[in-house]
């Protein structure tokens, strides 16, 4: 499996380094200079996005076909995407906390927003694996090309369901929220925080385990 | 080591357009085999479901004495398909390195950096930046670096020039002097498999019309050419398919000691691999 890590990062490092130092500048400098540090938090969308497509040139040179030539088994092929997607996100979401960190240092009031920037991560983490818990599970079984459009169709069908479920939604979710006990302000970013975070490493590790099923049974 | 490297038994494949065998096919342990066939015969599904890409809708597949899906059966096992690369964006080295950590303790770098040597290849320099040839040698390099005992090739000699095919085929020769290695290698380039085979199998619309011995084969078929009268005289079944012209017949035989025998004075030239698959594919388009 440390081949196939190492493979795919030497794939991603080949074609997307510069892409990627580039976006860590201009993330950095609107952080910094335009007040809007929230920008940092798409880098951890880049992250996955960069692992997924390893995926299309696994299809575009063959390398899918030929992997299952090798002593390896469809676990180990599958797992070595997501362990690396893992990988990325851990390692951009330590550079965005220290990003985000340096900012607020920069501009004088890190102590109040440390919380914060924590906690926005850490939503933001969850819901990127949610995302590319989808992502990789469409990758698999229609392709990782028509899985992209697949991913963007799938999320506007969400938004779309939740726009107009919105008032059902308050119509249960009102009461709940009354008939629960007064909450902090501290309580309540920690359980959403916590929330996110669950959901998304869960809906991940469930992706991972059908998108095994699927490459398993998968013909070339 | 069992007596088969690889072996096909009943092997079925059903797509939608095309159905493969039912197949029954041996790569006899310290052999070639040449499979030959037309395009869409069915040769890169029966490797992929050798190899165990694939899995076949009925039958069963071994591969050196295992399943094709054992891992530990598949570390010796070497692939070289006509189409699958790496990604462009990486060197030698770097594939070098991830292989290394696929297969292990098999791996032996030098044996790898041996034959990077050997072919001529920049070890730094882009997959993207070399030829079609030295991307065959890529591959070719990679399958043998972990010491395989059976090679799988789908048309590794494909648009290749003569001094690089050359090269490739004295590599196999190299391989196969182990005689615990093997080869099952596809061509459509028949006079390769002439030169280093020792048996052809002829796949033809997902059948295995045959699989002999190269030299038996070679003696066994002919051309006979002759007129349209003497070949009445030929027994049932030895004339394949006949092929009528200005000038009188052209005529693949089976048996050519027979036909020499019957019709002393017409010309029966031994056949070719590609003339046999010429004539079989004449008659089924008849």
């Amino acid at each position: 499996m440390i081949g196939l890590l190492y493979k795919d990062q030497m794939v991603i490092w080949s074609g997307y380094r510069k892409n990627f130092i580039l976006l860590v500048l201009l993330y950095s400098a609107m952080a910094f200079t335009m007040d809007t540090p929230f920008m940092l938090f798409a880098l951890l969308f880049v992250g996955g996005m960069y692992t997924t497509s390893t995926l299309v040139f696994d299809e575009q040179s063959h390398w899918d076909a030929y992997a299952r030539t090798l002593p390896l088994s469809p676990g180990q092929i599958v797992g070595a995407k997501y362990l690396l997607a893992l990988g990325w996100m851990g390692g951009l979401f330590v550079l965005v906390e220290f990003l985000l960190t340096l900012c607020d240092l920069f501009k004088g009031h890190m102590t109040e927003n440390l919380a914060y920037n924590l906690s926005g991560c850490l939503i933001t983490l969850g819901l990127v694996m949610a995302y590319y818990a989808l992502s990789y599970l469409l990758s698999y079984k229609i392709g990782a090309v028509r899985a992209r459009s697949g991913v963007i169709l799938a999320i506007a069908l969400i938004i779309a369901i939740a726009f107009v479920g919105s008032e059902t939604v308050e119509t249960v979710a009102d009461p709940l929220f009354r008939a629960a006990p007064a909450l902090s302000e501290t309580a309540v970013l920690f359980l959403v925080t916590g929330g996110s975070l669950a959901v998304g490493l869960v809906l991940f590790l469930l992706s991972w385990k059908i998108s095994t099923q699927i490459y398993t049974k998968k013909e070339y | 080591m069992p007596d088969n490297a690889a072996e096909l038994h009943g092997v079925q494949k059903v797509y939608k357009d095309f159905q493969l065998g039912p197949l029954d096919l041996t790569v006899p342990a310290g052999t070639i085999v040449g499979l030959v066939g037309e395009n869409g015969a069915g040769k890169t599904t029966t490797l992929k479901i050798l190899t165990g890409v694939n899995l076949p809708d009925a039958g069963r597949a071994r591969l050196l004495g295992g399943d094709p899906r054992d891992t530990g059966i598949r570390a010796r096992l070497g692939v070289v398909f006509e189409d699958a690369y790496f990604y462009e964006g990486m060197n030698a080295g770097q594939i070098g390195r991830s292989m290394a950590g696929i297969f292990g303790g098999r791996w032996d770098r030098d044996t790898f950096a041996g034959y990077l040597k050997r072919f001529g290849l920049d070890a730094r320099k882009p997959v993207k930046e070399y030829s079609r040839g030295m991307r065959m040698k890529l591959s070719l390099a990679t399958a043998l670096s972990h010491g395989p005992d059976l090679l799988v090739l789908d048309e590794p000699t494909a648009g290749l020039d003569p001094v690089v095919r050359g090269e490739i085929l004295d590599l196999f020769l190299e391989f196969i002097q182990d005689e615990n290695h093997s080869i099952l290698m596809s061509s459509h380039i028949t006079s390769d498999l002439e030169q280093i085979a020792d048996s052809i199998a002829y796949l033809h619309h997902g059948q295995l019309l045959f699989h002999e011995d190269k030299d038996a084969l070679m003696q066994e078929y002919g051309l006979l050419r002759c007129g349209e009268a003497d070949l009445h005289r030929l027994p049932e079944g030895v004339a394949v398919f006949t092929k009528k012209g200005a000038f009188g017949c052209e005529t693949l035989v089976k048996g050519r000691e027979t036909v020499q025998r019957l019709l002393p004075g017409a010309v029966c030239d031994p056949a070719g691999i590609d003339d046999i698959m010429r004539f079989y594919s004449g008659r089924d388009g008849q």
